[in-house]
């Protein structure tokens, strides 16, 4: 009877476990899209390939000259194009195992961009432009803060003073989706087609999807960081323990030995029950080897 | 969390600058070679210049207008001019490689030619 009871509660335990380790498998699979990073990366993937299709289909449908494609659209698409590389590359093994020599190469890119729009502002100084060159600059250093973290350039570079780590992740991120609403505003008050609509439509959706891809990556260093000072303090607190443990130790037999009262202060009740009983042991144990001595006589 | 898990596990750490310097420091370059880099630096700051000397038509909503509102440098142009100039700098400094072997491979036979004398 006892024994068909214990291997009951055993099952009814057992059950109990599997049943929240479901949970937290279906809690694991509950993300939200936008909280998953490949289904961004694969999101950002299809932004970008509909920007290039219809920029395409609407230059060759308004008839326009080859020179003004190969000059206006091509220059539009061509940062495009390159950010494009780089997401299909994180879809191979190659492009995860040189993961940060792609990242080094996005802030370049974005550099380069961002040094384009100051000397479009040279050129036609405008709204517009201040805004483009402002979003361009906030994700340059967005990008060098997140994707450098954890390399051997955040050390080399001593990034870790740098002023910008004032600045949170969600704080980066709300200010990009803003200065991309506010530049899609600009745009569609200005569009005079249907054609430029579509198109400053998908610009700002590019932008706020690459935005948040970069915000998901700075999270999961922010969480590897937590998970690894947690391990820290556990192997702190575990050496801790054991420690307090061997000075209780030390203190036991410093007072067996004739030490002071003093030094049992941080012993604690199950000490002074081991204390007590080590006694008792070592008194039967003199008891003992005086009854076999007299036997021996 | 998945995608940067596997990334995290699969990726490989950047090389150490001290090392890149360490490595071109050491390098001895040939006059072809010398050439070739000066030619690139040249047509580095000509993409730059022909990149705002062309601009492109800037702003999205423009770009099927009939008349563009905004120019904007020509990011594509000086991407192109750099590539280009890449390459056939590329092709100079394999040149100046090469002739760099030849040369250090004619010196081992000198050298073997005077040990055997």
């Amino acid at each position: 009877m006892y024994f068909s009871l214990t291997s009951f509660y055993d099952l009814w335990y057992t059950c109990i476990m599997e049943g929240d380790m479901m949970d937290l498998d279906e809690k694991k699979v509950e993300l939200e899209w936008y909280d998953n990073p490949s289904i961004v990366t694969n999101l950002l993937i299809l932004v970008i390939a509909l920007i290039i299709i219809f920029s395409q289909s609407f230059a060759v449908n308004s008839n326009m000259s080859a020179i003004y494609i190969l000059r206006s659209i091509m220059n539009h698409n061509s940062t495009y194009l390159l950010t494009l590389v780089y997401f299909c590359a994180l879809k191979f093994d190659i492009g995860k195992k040189y993961f940060d020599f792609l990242n080094v190469f996005l802030i370049l890119l974005y550099f380069l961009i961002g040094f384009a729009s100051v000397f479009t502002i040279f050129q036609s100084f405008s709204f517009y432009t201040l805004l483009s060159l402002v979003l361009h600059v906030i994700f340059l250093i967005y990008l060098i803060h997140t994707f450098l973290r954890g390399t051997r350039l955040w050390k080399e570079f001593r990034l870790v003073k740098s002023p910008f780590n004032e600045i949170t992740n969600e704080g980066y991120f709300y200010s990009i989706m803003v200065f991309a609403v506010i530049l899609l505003s600009v745009n569609l008050i200005s569009a005079t087609s249907f054609d430029g609509t579509v198109l400053t439509l998908f610009d700002c959706i590019y932008t706020i999807l690459f935005a948040r891809y970069v915000y998901l990556y700075f999270s999961f260093l922010d969480s590897k960081k937590k998970k690894s000072k947690d391990n820290v303090d556990l192997k702190m607190d575990t050496n801790r323990v054991e420690d307090n443990s061997l000075n209780d130790i030390v203190k036991v037999d410093n007072k067996e030995n004739g030490g002071s009262l003093d030094e049992l202060d941080f012993v604690t009740k199950d000490k002074e029950d081991e204390i007590s009983n080590k006694k008792h042991h070592r008194k039967r144990k003199k008891e003992n080897k005086g009854h076999d001595e007299k036997g021996d006589n | 969390m998945d995608m940067f898990e596997e990334i995290e596990r699969a990726k490989k750490d950047l090389p150490k600058i001290r090392t890149i310097t360490k490595e071109v420091g050491n390098y001895k370059f040939n006059g072809y070679q010398r050439f070739a880099i000066v030619i690139y630096i040249i047509c580095f700051f000509l993409g730059i210049v022909f990149g705002n000397l062309f601009p492109a038509c800037g702003s999205g909503s423009s770009l099927y207008a009939g008349t563009c509102v905004t120019t904007e440098f020509n990011f594509s142009l000086m991407i192109f001019i750099w590539f280009v100039s890449l390459l056939i700098c590329l092709f100079f400094f394999a040149l100046g490689h090469i002739i760099l072997l030849l040369t250090s491979i004619n010196e081992s036979f000198c050298k073997i030619s005077k040990d055997l004398k």
